[in-house]
Order: C-alpha cells, then sequence, then structure tokens
C-alpha cells in the first residue's frame, strides 16, 4: 500500500490501481482517485516520482552517462561536468545509501556540474555540485514558496551533516 | 542605387508579456513534466523571444524525443528591476543577440551593484560582444567573482516555476 499526501490531508491507495482493487477499501480508492482529480495529474506525478523513485543502480548509471556529457549538452553553452562534480555527487550519493535516504535524481546542471534532489511532497533539497567542487543547496517548499540555501561541504562529514538537515527537512524529524 | 534590403537590426524593446523560449534535455524534466531549474542558469541564459520566433524554431533540427521547449515571460525574470539579495543588489535584463540563422537569438543577462555601480556578470570579454550591443562597454565582471550561489539558485528556482511546458518530448 502506497500513501498519497494531498495538501492537509493524507488517503491511500492500493497500487496498482485497478477494478480488482474496488474491493474492501474501495471507498478510500475513490476517495484517493476524487483527490487526484481534483489536484490534476500535478499531485499524481508527484506520487509517482516519490514512489518510483530510482534504485541506487539508476542513480549511478545516471551519475556515469552524466560523466560523459559534452560542453554544450543543454545545446548552449552548459560546460561539461567535471570529474570532480561527478565525484562529489558519488560520495553524497553513497553516504545517502548508507543513510536510506536515497535521492530521487540526479541531472547534470546547466551552470556547470551534477544536481542531486530529494523530495517529499511539496519539499525538495536540490544540491549542485559545481565544475570547480564546490557545492551548494537549495531547500524549497512548492507549497509556501519558502526558500533557502546554504553551501555544503563535500566530505563525509558535510554530507552528513546535509543528510542530517535533509531529513529534518523533508520529514519535520 | 541598389534595392538591397537592410539587414534587421536587434531590438532592445521586450514587452512584459513576450514569451523566451528555451530548449530543455529530457533529463532535466521532472516526471511532472516541468524543468527543473537545473535547465536554467546564469549569466547569459540563451532563449528564443516569441516575436521573432516560435516555440516549433526552438526545437527544429533537434530530436523531439529528447528534447523539449519551455516558455516564460519577460515579466517573470523580473525586467528593468533590481532584485534585492541580502546585502547584494542584482538587476536582470532580456537582451535580443541574434546569432548567425538565428535571428530570435536572446540571453537574459544580470549585473550586481558594486560600489553603486551596476556592473555586468558575463565571462566574456569585449571582443565577444556583437558591434551595437548596448552592453558591450558596460563595468563587468567574472560570475567567479560577483555571482553568489545564493542568488542564482533562487532566482533559477523562481524561473522554474514560472516556465510553462509548451513543447514536450514526443514519446519515443
Amino acid at each position: 500500500m502506497a500513501t498519497i499526501t494531498v495538501p492537509r490531508k493524507k488517503v491511500s491507495a492500493f497500487v496498482p490501481i485497478g477494478p480488482q482493487a474496488l474491493g474492501g477499501d474501495g471507498e478510500r480508492l475513490r476517495q484517493a482517485m476524487d483527490e487526484i482529480l481534483r489536484h490534476g495529474t500535478q499531485l499524481l506525478d508527484r506520487y509517482l516520482e516519490e514512489t518510483g523513485g530510482a534504485d541506487r543502480a539508476t542513480i549511478d548509471d545516471s551519475l556515469d552517462a552524466i560523466s560523459l556529457l559534452p560542453h554544450g549538452w543543454d545545446s548552449y553553452s552548459a560546460p561539461a561536468p567535471s570529474i570532480v562534480a561527478v565525484q562529489n555527487a558519488k560520495g553524497l550519493v553513497n553516504e545517502a545509501d548508507r543513510f536510506g535516504m536515497l535521492p530521487i535524481r540526479v541531472e547534470p546542471s546547466a551552470m556547470g556540474g551534477v544536481g542531486v534532489r530529494f523530495s517529499n511532497g511539496d519539499r525538495e533539497v536540490v544540491v549542485e555540485f559545481y565544475n570547480k567542487g564546490s557545492a551548494h543547496a537549495l531547500f524549497a517548499g512548492d507549497v509556501t514558496g519558502d526558500m533557502r540555501t546554504e553551501p555544503i561541504s563535500t566530505d563525509l562529514a558535510g554530507y552528513q551533516r546535509f543528510l542530517g538537515e535533509v531529513r529534518t527537512y523533508l520529514h519535520d524529524k | 542605387m541598389t534595392n538591397n534590403p537592410q539587414p534587421e537590426q536587434p531590438d532592445q524593446h521586450f514587452s512584459d508579456a513576450e514569451r523566451l523560449f528555451r530548449r530543455v534535455r529530457r533529463e532535466n524534466i521532472a516526471r511532472s513534466g516541468k524543468a527543473t531549474f537545473l535547465a536554467f542558469n546564469l549569466p547569459d541564459m540563451s532563449v528564443n523571444r516569441e516575436r521573432e520566433s516560435s516555440a516549433e524554431d526552438a526545437r527544429k533540427g533537434y530530436d523531439q524525443a529528447d528534447w523539449a521547449v519551455v516558455a516564460f515571460a519577460v515579466k517573470d525574470i523580473p525586467p528593468r528591476a533590481t532584485w534585492v539579495q541580502i546585502v547584494q543588489e542584482y538587476q536582470l535584463k532580456p537582451r535580443h543577440v541574434p546569432e548567425p540563422g538565428n535571428f530570435s537569438h536572446s540571453e537574459v543577462r544580470v549585473w550586481r551593484k558594486v560600489r553603486a555601480v551596476f556592473t555586468l556578470i558575463t565571462s566574456r570579454k569585449p571582443e565577444d560582444f556583437l558591434p551595437g550591443d548596448p552592453d558591450r562597454g558596460e563595468p563587468r565582471d567574472t560570475p567567479e567573482a560577483l555571482l553568489d550561489p545564493d542568488f542564482h539558485m533562487r532566482w533559477r528556482k523562481h524561473i522554474e516555476l514560472a516556465a510553462k511546458m509548451v513543447l514536450p518530448c514526443e514519446p519515443v
């Protein structure tokens, strides 16, 4: 069973959703479907992104693919991701995996470097590893519109401190 | 007397409602269908202006399975306004910078106030600007010196929220 989080309310639904699921818990499923219809596909997409988040192998493969991108990979003038940016991203993913909180995606950054994204509901944390070795994270809530950023130390202690902040921000723990 | 038409000149007037198109690679599109802020950059972010082109033009020659086009309005930049960031003051403007084969090419440029003077943030040298570019003679400094990650991350997230997907990647 998975949980669909909607503004001010949590409802539960069976996955995959199909006619056979309209059994003993059909009313709750109907509630979930109503919420999805009311809030549009954005809610469903977010749900899919949370529950369909990448596994470790997918993230590692993505980072390897990102490391091969050439200069101008965005069709404009984005610098190729540097080895140090990719290695730093891998270091964070390693530590995040150990913490049991893998990111939902990694992607190249048009600023030059690699982005690693953690998300839960309407909150996200994105850390950007830049080509020259520094890193900066954005904490953002899409509903409240609140944003803050902070520099991240690209060493083990820095990653552990950062992941603790991510856990607190995303899960209010 | 010749009948040769005069070459078109860049026009630096942008209305607030004019849209700016940007190609986005599939890897920078979330499952929500929106481009993430990692698809945007500062300074000198390239876009195509709507007055001279269409969204389809922005994707011409690119694989529709791997490339999408998003749009945001000039008023979303925000144009010709300052953006006060902690104790730093920034200004952003769209500029029409035609390229060979792409007359609509434009850029989002950014300035930061340094000792009461707005200084263009760019890695370019004066000779990298077209003759007649209004910013060719501006005081300038590099992104490393003037562009604070706190500012560019917030601004790019702001553009992420404002941008609309106009041409999604086609299903493979």
